[in-house]
C-alpha cells in the first residue's frame, strides 16, 4: 500500500500539469483499457453541460479491466472555498460525443464525492480499477462542484465497450 | 448522500454496515470509516486495532457503497496540511493489486471536516482491506489517525 501511496504523492507533487492557462482547475483524466491503450483528457468548463472540447474514446471489451485515474488542481491562487467538492462518475449515456449529461439513475457503473476545504494548489486525486459487463457507450468524467465561482470544471471521456 | 448512491441502497431490504474508527478527545482528527453492501443482513462493527478489525462479506460484482469523514473537532487549532489517503487493497498475502485509492490535501480549520460517499463495484474473488488514513497530522498533532475494515469477497 506505501508504494501506491507513493506512486500517487509523486504523480501529485511532481508531474507538471499539462496546461494552466487561465483556468482555475487543472484536471488531467485518464483512461487505461488492456494492452496499455490510454486515452487522457483535460480540463474544460461548464456550462454549457457537456463543455467546449470533443471527448476521447477509449475502446474495450465488456468484461475487460479498466483504469482510470484523475487528478485536479486548483491553480488560482486566491480559489479558497469552504465545503466545495469533487464528483465522478461512470454512466451508461446513449451516444459518443452526446451533448447532454445522463442522469445517473440508470447505467451507474461506479461515482464518487468528495467535500474538502479547497485552498490554493489544492490537489486531489483517485484511481479506480473496474469492470463494464454490458456493452454500450459509456461517460466516464469527474467534475469539480461548489466553487463558489459562476462556472464548474470537469473533464470527461467517452468509453466505447463492444 | 447522493440520490444515486442512496438509490442503490434502498434496492436492499437491510443494508450490511462495517464501520471503524478512531475518535479520541479534542485535539484529535476524529477519522470514520463505513462500508454497506446491498442484500446483506448482518452488521459488523469494528476498532482501530488490528486485533478488533471489522469484516465485511460481500459477492463479486455487488456494489459497495464507502463513506469516510474526517473532523478537526478542536476550537482553536488548525492543522494544516494533512492528506486523507484511502485505499482498497487486495490482501498482500494474495498479491498487491489495487482496487481504489484516492487522496486529498487540506487544512483542517477548527471544526473543518472532510467526507467522501463512494459506489464501488465489489472486485474478484479474495480479500481486501479498505483503509483511509492521514498523512502529515503528526507534524502537528505527534500521530497519524486510520480507520481499517477487511472485505471478504466470494
Amino acid at each position: 500500500m506505501k508504494a501506491f501511496y507513493l506512486t500517487m504523492a509523486a504523480v501529485f507533487w511532481f508531474a507538471a500539469p499539462p496546461f494552466a492557462g487561465a483556468e482555475h482547475f487543472d484536471i488531467t483524466l485518464v483512461a487505461a483499457g488492456p494492452d496499455q491503450v490510454t486515452r487522457e483528457a483535460y480540463a474544460d468548463q461548464s456550462p454549457p453541460a457537456a463543455g467546449l472540447n470533443p471527448r476521447p474514446v477509449l475502446k474495450a471489451r465488456a468484461g475487460d479491466d479498466i483504469a482510470m485515474q484523475f487528478i485536479l488542481t486548483n491553480v488560482y491562487p486566491h480559489g479558497s472555498a469552504k465545503n466545495a467538492g469533487v464528483h465522478y462518475y461512470v454512466v451508461r449515456e446513449k451516444d459518443l460525443g452526446q451533448k447532454t449529461v445522463p442522469p445517473l439513475k440508470e447505467g451507474l457503473i461506479l461515482e464518487g464525492r468528495f467535500t474538502f476545504d479547497l485552498k490554493p494548489k489544492a490537489r486531489i486525486g483517485a484511481r479506480e480499477h473496474f469492470i463494464i459487463r454490458q456493452p454500450g457507450i459509456y461517460l466516464l468524467r469527474v467534475e469539480s462542484m461548489r466553487t463558489q465561482r459562476d462556472h464548474e470544471h470537469f473533464s470527461a471521456i467517452d468509453l466505447q465497450i463492444q | 448522500m447522493s440520490r444515486s448512491i442512496r438509490a442503490r441502497c434502498s434496492v436492499s431490504v437491510l443494508g450490511l454496515i462495517a464501520a471503524s474508527w478512531c475518535i479520541a478527545a479534542d485535539k484529535d482528527l476524529a477519522v470514520e470509516l463505513e462500508a454497506r453492501v446491498s442484500g446483506r443482513q448482518d452488521i459488523v462493527h469494528g476498532g482501530s486495532a488490528p486485533n478488533s478489525r471489522a469484516t465485511l462479506a460481500a459477492k463479486a460484482g455487488d456494489s459497495l457503497v464507502v463513506q469516510w469523514s474526517a473532523l478537526n473537532p478542536d476550537k482553536g487549532a488548525s492543522i494544516p496540511d494533512v492528506t486523507l489517503h484511502v485505499s482498497l487493497d487486495r490482501d498482500p498475502k494474495q498479491g498487491s493489486d489495487s482496487v481504489y485509492e484516492s487522496a486529498l490535501v487540506m487544512d483542517f480549520a477548527p471544526g473543518s471536516r472532510s467526507s467522501a460517499e463512494l459506489l464501488l463495484p465489489v472486485p474478484a474473488a479474495g480479500s481486501y482491506l479498505l483503509r483511509v488514513e492521514t498523512i502529515g497530522a503528526a507534524k502537528k498533532l505527534d500521530r497519524e489517525y486510520f480507520a481499517v475494515l477487511e472485505l471478504k469477497v466470494q
